[in-house]
């Protein structure tokens, strides 16, 4: 530079010499310039390959936990609840505790040798603890070594799956010791001989492959490498260009260059492309081997194996389940190749050449055995957390699921809609269900089932189906009127009798009752227990379309609410999971906090990185939001729940609604207990008629689950404002003015007297 | 037409006829008695609830100590500055009793330290519905309220929730 400048001044007069050397600065210059952008090219590609390859890191996912279960004196638990809970924590039953992860037990008392568990605020220590228990409780914990109580202990939780937080798709994840030799072996022959050897690319297999091509006289053999290949997945471009190819081969020699042949080989196996079910791709071998055989991949025979191998090159043109004769040769040339490589005898190619498929008809796999909830977990982390925080390598993430509620509630919609099916004369499987169960106090969602068979998870219909929701709408209203104590008490008056309603289109709205019946007067209580229509579509007008919607809001709910009668009747098209939403404010007594599967994050030390808190939001006035809650165990008591009364005499009350939309396209229950709220939608994924209404059939899910887990049942705790008055009972026409019956009011507002009808 | 409205007439003249005064006068009920009746509250003759009620109560005063143990190992994590291992376990304890006013209250309490006023509020007066007759815990309820208002600069309703407090003396 220091030169050039010394000569510039002397260039004038040298013209000939000026344009020569000016050209050789513009090619220099031209050069640096070049460089810089490959150079710079280069880094951006490094980092991209980087990036991409540390965001996925195969080889060690995030273990996802569900819930611990907690024991201390005083916790309702029978002997044979804990001990099913201990093997779902994977407990030893023994006869001498000698390690952690064991126990025994005897009549009232369990011995226990507990684990070492990282958890965000703390550690669980090892020890060995007694648990003793009577009238169905635990009465006492005590430390074997010193004999002293212990006040609460933590179960180290179940690990319900593993999964890369940043990467949408279910798979089953191999880590590279869990490679079968014979995946390894047979992938090296067919797909990239001296894939130990080369450095990323390799040119000698380029030269191999066109002396072949020539040969062939036709494009037989890629000469990728299974580094480029990788890459080729990774980045998900399928077109075939020079300029691709190239960045390709520059993309492998970084990757050989920062990562081992095991790790490379590891993602190979976990990244490529083998498959497609439905809108989903299928990647990686794990995944492969359930979704062709049900299997795990350390389960896959020979041929098997090489029935996978040969996918890689093009899994729809050899996709085994429509092309089955162009699998079978695809197959048995990669058996070929492993006998002429000397990996398997002769008299083994010739057994596995002669054996069929053996691909199984439907494709039914998950790598978890929650698919529906780990969906949301999947979900709630992409929403939540730090991209920067989900890329550490092995995470743990604590979530909120209770396996035993779970289990419960899988086992029963199978079993109910079984039974529905057959009851209605739908072929079986014609019946859909979605349910979410959460603990309404703190919004931890328990338990959640997105499709009747739960090793499914193509469509997760608990968040992505969206249905009108029917009369599940009509708390909102009610707890609208509500709100206004000095106009409106659980008794008030309603009109029943024939409404019609000019629209603003000119057409005119009759809403109709489902027994096609008018019942004139009726008091508020029962307009709701009983779901009547009319009664209900002229009090959510009185009270004003938007200030039904504000309570909806309040409630949590966050979808499109068109401003139209039709939404007092429920035409707004909400998910379960929203329903529940709605459903937990009014559950926990007014308070919305926002659902939550997440409770922590622990890096892989079990160093805690995120806690996620008790978040609450809105919060309607307790007075409102109690009775609100008192007229959905109305619903149950004497309404279109009452059901629920015969069936599960021991568990009331228990507060709830029924939901049918019209042509019982859609049955809805929302119900629940003290501390559990389970919303269950059935209805049919082609909208056609489920045949069913709330309370014949979701509500006979809800109950089926609820007779298992035996919520605890709802004891109100009214607000100072409250008080209780006795008044006529009201529950059913023919009963007003004999009975009496105590009903809840806000003391400033009780009125003198009540007409009873 | 005007059938159909005589008789509607007819038919509320009738009813209205039925009507009733509420059987008791509508006076203040002891707390006591309160309780009573609503343990008879929901019509079933067996009357379910008082059973569940009493077993309840019975539970709830077996699972005491490990609350306690809970809430002092939450003071342990605020002594140390560690408010959110202290938020973190008075949740733990909110999972074993949902309802138990204090621990809202506790609760309430470390997000006023985390300077998180409106959760602090809200949580204050969750307490405070779960209260029932704890009029002191409910008069610590309104002063920490009307101190988030304070710090929330909304002088109207923090001196709302200081006369509340002062009528819970």
């Amino acid at each position: 530079m220091v030169k050039k400048r010394k000569t510039t001044p002397k260039r004038k007069p040298q013209t000939k010499i000026k344009k020569k050397s000016l050209l050789k600065l513009w090619m220099i210059q031209l050069i640096v310039i070049l460089g810089c952008l490959l150079l710079s090219y280069c880094v951006w590609l490094d980092f991209q390959i980087r990036k991409e390859f540390e965001g996925k890191r195969w080889s060690v996912p995030a273990r996802v936990y569900a819930q611990p279960v907690e024991l201390y004196a005083g916790r309702e638990f029978e002997q044979k609840e804990i001990i099913e809970q201990l093997q779902n924590a994977s407990y030893e039953a023994v006869k001498k505790l000698t390690k952690p992860g064991q126990f025994n037990s005897r009549a009232s008392v369990i011995n226990l040798y507990t684990r070492d568990f990282d958890y965000w605020d703390g550690a669980e220590q090892a020890r060995k603890l007694r648990i003793q228990l009577g009238n169905g409780n635990i009465t006492k914990i005590t430390a074997l070594d010193n004999g002293e109580a212990v006040q609460i202990v933590r179960l180290s939780p179940a690990l319900i799956g593993k999964i890369f937080p940043l990467d949408d798709e279910d798979r089953v994840l191999i880590a590279y010791e869990e490679i079968p030799n014979a995946l390894i072996k047979a992938l090296i022959s067919i797909e990239d001989r001296d894939f130990f050897e080369h450095v990323g690319i390799d040119p000698k297999g380029i030269l191999r492959s066109i002396f072949a091509n020539l040969l062939a006289g036709k494009i037989a053999q890629g000469g990728s490498t299974l580094t480029q290949q990788l890459i080729k997945n990774m980045f998900l471009t399928r077109e075939r260009t020079y300029s691709r190819k190239l960045n390709e081969m520059i993309m492998a020699l970084m990757l050989e260059y920062h990562y081992t042949k095991e790790s490379i080989l590891a993602a190979y196996v976990n990244e490529i492309y083998l498959g497609q079910n439905g809108a989903r791709s299928i990647h990686g071998f794990g995944t492969a081997a359930e979704f062709y055989f049900s299997k795990p991949l350390n389960e896959l025979n020979i041929a098997e194996i090489s029935l996978l191998v040969g996918l890689v090159k093009g899994a729809s043109y050899y996709n085994p389940r429509k092309n089955p004769q162009r699998a079978l040769d695809r197959r048995n040339l990669v058996l070929q190749l492993l006998h002429e490589q000397e990996f398997i005898s002769a008299a083994e190619f010739k057994r596995a050449a002669a054996t069929s498929l053996g691909v199984v008809k439907k494709p039914n796999w998950s790598s978890a055995k929650y698919p529906a909830y780990l969906d949301l977990v999947r979900r709630h982390i992409k929403r939540d957390y730090r991209i920067d925080d989900l890329r550490n390598e092995g995470l743990q993430i604590h979530t909120t699921l209770d396996v035993s509620k779970q289990e419960a509630a899988q086992n029963s919609v199978k079993f109910s809609l079984t039974k529905l099916d057959k009851e209605r004369g739908f072929k079986s499987g014609e019946l859909q269900t979605a349910l979410v169960m959460v603990e309404q106090h703190n919004g931890e969602v328990l338990a959640l089932v997105g499709d009747r068979n739960k090793s499914q998870n193509a469509f997760n219909r608990a968040l992505d189906a969206r249905r009108p929701i029917g009369s599940l709408v009509k708390p909102a209203i009610y707890m609208t009127a509500l709100q206004q104590s000095d106009k409106y008490h659980v008794l008030s008056t309603l009109d029943d009798s024939q409404l019609v309603l000019k629209q603003k289109n000119g057409k005119s709205w009759t809403p109709s009752n489902y027994d096609n019946k008018t019942h004139g007067n009726v008091p508020l209580v029962r307009s709701i227990a009983k779901s009547y229509n009319i009664s209900t579509v002229r009090l959510g007008m009185a009270l004003g379309l938007e200030n039904v919607i504000q309570t909806l809001r309040n409630l949590g709910v966050t979808s499109n609410i068109p401003k139209l009668p039709s939404i007092l009747l429920g035409s707004i098209n909400l998910s379960p999971y929203e329903v529940t939403q709605m459903y937990q404010t009014i559950a926990s007594g007014g308070l919305q906090i926002p659902l939550k599967t997440i409770r922590a994050v622990l890096d892989k030390d079990g160093k805690p990185l995120r806690r996620y808190d008790l978040d609450v939001r809105e919060y309607i006035e307790p007075e409102t939001a109690f009775l609100t809650q008192y007229l959905l165990t109305e619903v149950v008591q004497n309404g279109t729940a009452k059901r629920l009364t015969r069936e599960l005499p021991s568990l009331m009350p228990l507060a709830g609604k029924t939901g049918t939309t019209n042509a019982l396209r859609d049955s809805w229950f929302a119900g629940f207990g003290d501390r559990l709220l389970a919303v269950v939608w059935v209805g049919r994924d082609d909208n056609q008629t489920a045949k069913l209404t709330g309370s014949t059939g979701a509500m006979q899910i809800w109950l089926d689950v609820m007779k298992k887990i035996k919520p605890e049942p709802l004891i109100l705790v009214e607000p100072e404002e409250i008080e209780w008055y006795e008044f006529p009972d009201m529950s059913n026409p023919a009963e007003s003015c004999n009975k009496i019956k105590a009903y809840p009011f806000v003391k400033k507002y009780v009125p003198n007297y009540i007409n009873c009808f | 037409m005007n059938m159909q409205r005589l008789s509607l007439i007819l038919i509320t003249l009738f009813l209205s006829a039925c009507a009733e005064q509420a059987t008791k006068s509508v006076e203040l009920i002891p707390v006591e008695e309160r309780n009573a009746l609503i343990e008879n509250r929901p019509s079933l003759t067996e009357n379910p609830e008082a059973a569940t009620q009493q077993k309840n109560k019975a539970a709830d005063k077996q699972k005491e100590p490990v609350i306690v143990a809970l809430l002092n190992e939450a003071d342990q994590f605020s002594k140390q500055g560690q408010s959110e291992k202290a938020a973190a376990t008075i949740e733990r304890a909110l999972r074993i009793e949902p309802k138990n006013a204090l621990l809202w209250h506790r609760l309430a309490v470390v997000r006023m330290q985390q300077q998180q006023w409106q959760q602090a509020i809200v949580m204050a007066r969750k307490s405070n519905a779960l209260a029932a007759n704890n009029k002191q815990l409910k008069s610590d309820n309104w002063a920490l309220i009307a101190a988030a208002y304070d710090n929330l600069g909304d002088e109207k309703k923090a001196n709302e929730a200081r006369n509340k407090q002062s009528g819970q003396a």
